[in-house]
């Protein structure tokens, strides 16, 4: 049976014996295997040294309100949306500016966050500055 | 929904790995894949992410394409492969300002002051296709086109019109999922 789950001490694959945590690899995939203690790191499923592991805060369909989601302090979190043919402001300035953008302010350890109405979106926990 | 158990570590039925059910449910009500954080059983995750980072390009003089220069994941030192291609997310950013990644966008404009009336059109309306990218198991790279059919019977580019000589600046998160359909 494949090691997939490492709980502890790191091997020196992961680490060394000075680091500790959690890391899962991936399940087998016919003959290939995946073994924790040794694998490549884009073939893990986590990995509790790396400085980030993306978590949803807030996804849907925007009615178009503000809300706010909980960041480290003066730091952004990345957002991402659907796209929108009718989008005139892709790139600068060009003709009429019909196209409302998402907004994303910070102030201290919060950013609010303002969707275009019925713009598909998830806002992640991934720092993006 | 009880919420009182929500992690197992080891042994779960006849396997063996680690799971995580989302807030409200617990293991005794016998969650499936859909009720969990995280299942060691699946191929892949969204959430390990290889790589973040931000990209720029500009356009030059009255150029209609451009690129951002590679970006490679670089997780072995080396710029080695990953031995897939990943999923990778993208934003426009400016500022404050935030935009989806689009591959097509449609206009209208009035042109009010024309300097050639006789050549230049009052109005100007079409599509253009500007940014996408091309994801390779090493590295990626967004190229980006500006293109307008400025009112006229053939495409053309008129630089005047747009307001694109700034870097434009592309946010990216590069995700590890891929490798489960790689060949």
């Amino acid at each position: 049976m494949t090691k997939r789950v490492l709980l502890g001490q790191a091997t020196s694959k992961r680490g060394g014996n000075s680091v500790y945590g959690l890391w899962v690899s991936k399940p087998d995939e016919g003959s290939t295997t995946y073994n924790v203690e040794t694998c490549e790191d884009e073939d893990l499923l986590f990995d509790s040294t790396k400085p980030r592991h993306a978590q949803i805060l807030a996804s849907g369909t925007s009615n178009g309100n503000s809300f706010t989601v909980e960041t480290k302090t003066n730091k952004r979190v990345m957002v991402f949306m659907g796209g929108n043919t009718n989008d005139y402001n892709a790139f600068g300035t060009i003709g009429t500016n019909s196209s409302i953008p998402a907004t994303q302010t910070i102030s201290g350890n919060t950013a609010t966050i303002t969707i275009p109405n019925g713009v598909k979106y998830m806002v992640t926990n991934i720092e993006a500055d | 929904m009880a919420d009182d158990e929500r992690v197992i570590l080891g042994k779960k039925g006849s396997d063996y790995g680690l799971w995580v059910t989302k807030t409200g449910v617990s293991f005794t009500d016998n969650p499936t894949t859909k009720d969990l954080l995280f299942d060691s059983n699946v191929a892949e995750t969204g959430g390990l992410v290889l790589k973040t980072g931000t990209t720029t390009f500009a356009f030059s003089g009255n150029q209609p394409n451009t690129s951002s220069s590679f970006v490679y994941y670089n997780l072995d030192g080396s710029n080695g492969s990953l031995g897939y291609i990943p999923m990778i997310l993208f934003a426009r950013v400016d500022g404050n300002n935030v935009y989806p990644f689009n591959t097509q966008h449609q206009w209208n404009m009035e042109i009010p002051h024309p300097s050639n009336p006789a050549a230049d059109p009052g109005t100007s309306n079409g599509v253009m296709w500007d940014n996408y990218a091309q994801i390779y198991d090493d590295k990626f790279k967004i190229f980006a086109t500006r293109w307008m059919q400025a009112g006229m019977s053939s495409p053309t580019v008129q630089p005047s019109y747009f307001n694109t000589t700034d870097a434009i600046t592309i946010q990216y998160a590069v995700l590890a999922i891929g490798g489960a359909t790689a060949e």
